[in-house]
């Protein structure tokens, strides 16, 4: 066998760190070998000096802290409840806040499609090009187009006032 | 309190109660009281019965709660009982060759001391020390190895291999 296994074979016996069989093998081998008996009892020394050198004074054992311990249970068992009814209030609360931010989505598209829906309306300023030069801004042609279209706003306005009271006046004959 | 825990600790507490607390008391005596950490190391495993019931060693399983415990007072108090070995040395002048294992294994590296400790003096498998130091069995018999190797080549420097 090699003799570094054997080295550690025998310092594990001397150890008391091998199991029955094989230390009965150990055993059977060191009777055949002179060299590793005396290896053994060499190892079976240091180990029994130092089991001795470390060989403490008997203690006295305190009395069993029942009241300390069953106290110490109780707070154990508290400790379980409260992290439970944590653990139960953090789950309802991020459920709370997925649904939210879930809802809070659907609104967002809802109302992006119904922007999207209304048709843009043309602004009343007239455009850049329509008055490109200061010339044109003055022409006739402009001045009368400018004049027609404050006559409609006018009649417009006038037309929706006429409505609003006849409106007031909806089932006085009746 | 169910009946059942309580006095299978109760059993446990008497059962392994002394061994703890020597290692707490030679380990972390000057940290803390060594009473009120045998203490908190079964109110700790008192408050973990899963863990006691899946644990295939018991006082294994009590060894490395009370480890942790010390270790948390000793970082508290910033102090740890290293110098056991020379005190005990100190006193015990009757007989020399075992105050010069005492101060051999004083001068051994931390973790190779603890874990021959764990071995000699508390009796632990090498399974069970594995399970109290989160280590793999191989590193136990390793470190076993080398404090007998280190001890007797400190000892007998002449017959060193």
């Amino acid at each position: 066998m090699d003799m570094v296994k054997i080295e550690a074979l025998l310092m594990d016996h001397a150890l008391g760190g091998t199991s029955d069989e094989v230390g009965a093998l150990v055993e059977a081998y060191v009777e055949r070998d002179a060299a590793a008996r005396a290896r053994l009892e060499e190892l079976r020394g240091t180990v029994g000096a130092a089991k001795r050198a470390l060989a403490s004074q008997p203690v006295l054992l305190p009395a069993y802290p029942r009241g300390a311990l069953e106290h110490s249970m109780q707070r154990h068992l508290w400790k379980r409840r409260v992290v439970a009814g944590a653990a139960i209030a953090a789950c309802i609360a991020v459920g709370f806040l997925i649904g939210d931010l879930w809802r809070g989505e659907n609104r967002k598209t809802d109302i992006a499609t119904r922007v999207a829906s209304v048709p843009a309306q043309k602004s009343g300023v007239p455009v850049a090009a329509e008055m490109a030069t200061v010339r044109d801004f003055w022409s006739t042609a402009r001045l009368r187009a400018s004049a027609e279209q404050a006559s409609k706003e006018t009649n417009a306005q006038s037309d929706r006032r006429i409505r609003i009271q006849s409106w007031n006046h909806i089932g006085d004959g009746l | 309190m169910k009946e059942g825990p309580a006095a299978a600790m109760e059993g446990l507490y008497q059962h392994h109660g002394p061994a703890i607390l020597r290692y707490l008391q030679r380990r972390f005596g000057r940290a803390a009281s060594a009473e009120d950490l045998l203490q908190e190391t079964f109110v700790r495993a008192l408050g973990n019965q899963r863990g006691l019931a899946g644990a295939a060693s018991p006082r294994a399983f009590l060894f490395g709660i009370a480890r942790h415990v010390g270790l948390a007072a000793a970082r508290r108090a910033r102090l740890m009982r290293v110098e056991t070995f020379e005190e005990a040395a100190a006193r015990d002048e009757s007989d020399p060759a075992l105050a010069e294992m005492r101060a051999a294994i004083a001068r051994l590296p931390e973790q190779i001391r603890e874990t021959l400790e764990f071995r000699l003096r508390d009796e632990l498998s090498y399974e069970e020390i594995a399970a109290v130091l989160r280590i793999p069995v191989g590193t136990v018999r390793s470190r076993l190895h080398t404090a007998v190797r280190l001890l007797r080549d400190e000892l007998n420097p002449g017959e060193a291999m």
